[in-house]
This record gives structure tokens, C-alpha cells and sequence, in this order.
């Protein structure tokens, strides 16, 4: 969301999007809609990719040695992957700071742990285990606010103004909360 | 007095660590690259400020894969998706296991949940049984109808604030949003409806607390042995994690004896589901629950579910 507001022409796009596919005026909003709208799968994505809730997934340990890219890791050595800094690669993602769910549009990349560019929930024997359960509750809050609101600042702010500062140490959380102002679409 | 003691804590403390590091020295090891480091605390004086912008200053400098010492822990800090790939899938099963930290110990029961256990025997059956069982795709579907429910709940108050034309605090709505989903889910308790053991107040300071204790290192991280926990007693660092341990276990508890009672499990929830395992268990099973085991599983991962939820929606 608070990219969104951020990004004025993300939000409306969104908005389109959703409000098209479903209809108008719907009474209600169920998980029978979902997976419907392409570009809020790509919303999803774009905001595991600059804002992973765990920035550097929860640390593995070596249990023999092993070699990777000509270096030894000796065994019993925590394993830190900083997903954060992959999400922001310039090597790999053009703009990489800036909110552009497009970049997924016509690319195969998902955050299911097999494309290694983006690793919300990492990858092999330890991906989280919570993942469905995780995208179809994210999914669902985001279509009904996005379909029945519009949304803007309180009064005389701007999005563009909005705090990002983080804060915490393995997880991170908005240090400043978000306030918006809904107005009922349907 | 403290200080004394800290002076000689400290000069002890760089007599065995430059041995240590002489001997580091020599190793035959082609070790990633690695930022000086200080007697004692190594690299330590690099995690100053959100761990992860720190990891991201040091890969810029030094490279995809960098070389750290924590106190005495040794740590390797990955930041391609190349080197990500060769850790996560090559290397899978060979770095399959977890550092262990005081809080997570604490917070999981001494290792018994899913996310924190080592890589072994146990983990293997509790892995399976997660996926099997708690969120298989046949489990998430049929709690469908508490996320349905509980998101129409927050679409009739943010309506409520429209017609009001007054703000909504969407960090708030979220994280309660996820949290009544993920209790009625995991311990088939509702806490909107009145009665509930503990408010919702307490429970987001609840959260906060133990994500702290989760991600807040100690020294005995650090410094395993009688020297971290002689620090951490003087800066009485295990007394803030036992504090919510207890307040969160006691809440945990009274779920399980509601769920004792005649007719106490007729929500088919996450807790129902592994007391009834727990019941059909038999003796000569090698592999066997307790309620140890339960409650680290419940906690940890619910805990985890509704930092992670409650977080995306609101970026």
C-alpha cells in the first residue's frame, strides 16, 4: 500500500485492472477472484523484491565444508543471504530503486524459491513452509481495499512525502505508520 | 566495580583472541574476502545501524561473498543471486541447518519447532508434517472461509472511516488483520469476540517483543561459553526474552487447556490437529510429540505468518 500511494500511476493502473476484471459493483470479494488480475501478481512481486519482510531470510549453518566460487566455507560457518541486496542487484534488474511492477510483465521470475533473484521466502529444504498460506491472506486484504477504496493522504500531504525509514534487525517494520483517507468506491 | 571487571574481561579477552587469530593466520583455507577485523569482537564493529544495509555497504566493497567474524562465530554473508544459488541448490543439504541464538532457543523451547530445530532426524518429521499437514494446499483452502470473513471485517470498518471521512491507520489494520486470521487459524480462538484471554493491544506489544527477542543477539551469541553469559548477566540481557517467553507460554498454555475440555476441539484448528496426532501416537513410534513440541511449533510460526503478512500488504 504504501508504495502504492507512492506511485500514483501504479495505484491507478492497479485500480483499473481489479475493478475491470471483477466488475462493477460487487457485493463481495472471495478467494474465487483470485490469481484473476495479472498486474497485482506483479505488484506482489515488485514488493518482495525492494521490501522483503525478512531482508536477509533466516540464517542457515554449514554442517560439512564446502566450496562456493573458488572460496572454502569451513563447516559449523553461519550462512547470512542477504536477499535485500539481491532484490536491488544492478546487474540484474534495470531502475532496480524504482517501484515498476511492468518488469514483470513478460518474465518468468516468481518467489516460489526457483528463480534465485528473488528469495522472500528462500529456497530448497528450508523454504518457509507458510508461503500459500501467507499469499493467499496478502492477496485477498490487497484486492478487496484496492476494488472497494480509493485512497489519498491526509490532508495537504503527498505520497511522494512518506517516510520509509525502517526500522527493527532481522525482521524490519515501517518505523512510521500509515495513514490514509478511504473513499467508498462501491 | 562494573568497570574493573569489564577492563579485565577485555584484556583477557585480546590475549586468547590474538592467539586465536594466529592461528587464523596460517590457515590453508582460500577464505571469501573479509574487512579487518578487531581483536575480540572481530568484525562486530561493522554491524552498526539495520543489519542488512550494513551486509549491503560490506558487498559493495568486498564482493558477493564476504568473510566475517561475529565475537568467535564465524559467518559468510552472500549477496548474488549466483553465489544465493550455489549456497540454496547445490549446496543444499550441506548447509542445511540453523545457528543457534539464545532467543531463538528460548522462544522455540530448546529447538523442538519447525524453523529453528537443526538439521537432523527431528526436523525431518516435523518438516514433513508441516507440509503434509499444517499447510498443505487442502489446509489452506479449508480455512478459506477465516480469511474471507476476516477481510470483509476490515472492509466494513475502513468503510466505516469513509463515511467519516477520517483516516485509517493501515500499519494497525494489517497487523490486526493478520492476527486474528492467523489465531483463529493456528489456535481456533477469535479475539474480536469478547472473553478473549489477552487484548489485542497486548498482543501487537506481544509480537514486537518476541520479534525482538528473536532477532536481538546476546552475547553468549557471540561468545559462546561462561564468557557471554558472564556479559549477559551483567547486562542482564536473557532477563527481557525470559519475560516474554513466560507471558507467551502461559497464553499458550491456557489455549491447550481449552482445548482439553469436553468439546474443546471442535474448531478443526492448527492446535486441535496436533493434540489429536499427539492422542494417536503409540509407544513404539520412534517419532513422537509432546506439548513442548506443539507450543514451539504454534508460536514460531504463527509468530512468523504475522510479521510476514501483516508486513507486505502494508508496503
Amino acid at each position: 500500500m504504501t508504495e502504492l500511494i507512492r506511485n500514483p500511476r501504479v495505484m491507478k493502473k492497479a485500480q483499473e485492472s481489479i475493478r475491470t476484471t471483477l466488475g462493477l459493483k460487487k457485493e463481495r470479494i472471495t478467494e474465487e477472484d483470485l490469481g484473476k488480475v495479472e498486474y497485482l501478481n506483479h505488484i506482489l512481486k515488485e514488493t518482495f523484491r525492494l521490501h522483503p519482510a525478512l531482508p536477509f531470510v533466516v540464517p542457515r549453518e554449514t554442517m560439512s565444508h564446502i566450496k562456493i566460487q573458488g572460496y572454502d566455507i569451513p563447516p559449523k560457518t553461519q550462512i547470512q543471504l542477504n536477499v535485500w541486496t539481491i532484490g536491488r542487484d544492478p546487474k540484474r534488474w534495470n531502475d532496480p530503486e524504482e517501484f515498476n511492477p511492468e518488469r514483470f510483465a513478460n518474465s518468468s521470475v516468481d518467489f516460489r524459491g526457483q528463480h534465485f533473484d528473488l528469495l522472500p521466502f528462500g529456497s530448497g529444504r528450508r523454504i518457509c513452509p507458510g508461503m500459500p498460506m501467507a499469499i493467499a491472506s496478502v492477496e485477498l486484504a490487497l484486492m478487496n481495499l484496492l476494488y472497494y477504496f480509493d485512497w489519498s493522504m491526509p490532508d495537504g500531504t503527498k505520497g511522494e512525502d512518506i517516510d520509509m525509514e525502517e526500522a527493527g534487525n532481522i525482521s524490519i517494520v515501517k518505523k512510521i505508520p500509515l495513514q490514509l483517507v478511504p473513499v467508498q468506491r462501491y | 566495580m562494573t568497570i574493573l571487571l569489564c577492563f579485565f574481561l577485555v584484556s583477557l579477552l585480546t590475549i586468547v583472541s590474538s592467539i586465536f587469530l594466529k592461528q587464523n593466520k596460517t590457515s590453508k583455507f582460500n577464505l571469501p574476502p573479509s574487512p579487518s577485523s578487531l581483536p575480540i569482537i572481530g568484525n562486530l564493529h561493522h554491524l552498526a545501524g539495520l543489519p542488512h544495509r550494513c551486509f549491503h555497504k560490506l558487498s559493495i566493497k568486498y564482493g558477493p561473498l564476504v568473510f566475517l567474524r561475529l565475537g568467535s562465530v564465524p559467518v559468510v554473508v552472500i549477496s548474488s543471486s549466483e553465489a544465493a544459488e550455489a549456497v540454496l541448490k547445490t549446496n543444499d543439504l550441506e548447509c542445511c541447518s540453523r545457528p543457534k541464538t539464545v532467543g531463538s532457543g528460548k522462544l522455540s523451547y530448546g529447538f523442538k519447532d519447525i524453523t529453528f530445530a537443526p538439521y537432523g532426524e527431528y526436523w525431518r518429521e516435523v518438516r514433513k508434517l508441516a507440509v503434509i499437514e499444517l499447510f498443505s494446499s487442502k489446509k489452506v483452502q479449508s480455512f478459506r472461509y477465516i480469511r474471507e470473513e476476516e477481510v470483509d471485517f476490515v472492509v466494513k470498518k475502513v468503510s466505516e472511516s469513509a463515511l467519516k471521512q477520517s483516516p485509517v491507520d493501515l500499519s494497525k489494520t494489517f497487523f490486526s488483520l493478520t492476527a486474528s486470521i492467523i489465531c483463529r487459524v493456528a489456535l481456533g480462538q477469535n479475539f474480536n469476540e469478547s472473553g478473549f484471554v489477552i487484548d489485542q493491544d497486548r498482543i501487537e506489544e506481544l509480537v514486537t517483543e518476541s520479534a525482538e527477542a528473536l532477532g536481538t543477539f546476546t552475547f553468549s551469541d557471540f561468545f559462546p561459553g561462561g564468557l557471554g553469559r558472564f556479559v549477559d548477566w551483567l547486562f542482564q540481557r536473557h532477563k527481557k526474552i525470559n519475560k516474554v517467553f513466560k507471558e507467551l507460554d502461559a497464553f499458550y498454555q491456557h489455549v491447550i487447556d481449552d482445548h482439553l475440555k469436553p468439546e474443546g476441539r471442535k474448531n478443526q484448528d492448527i492446535v486441535t490437529l496436533i493434540l489429536d496426532m499427539i492422542d494417536k501416537q503409540e509407544d513404539s513410534d520412534s517419532f513422537k510429540l509432546n506439548m513442548d513440541n506443539l507450543k514451539a511449533i504454534v508460536m514460531v510460526n504463527s509468530q512468523i505468518l504475522v510479521f510476514f503478512i501483516s508486513y507486505v500488504n502494508l508496503y
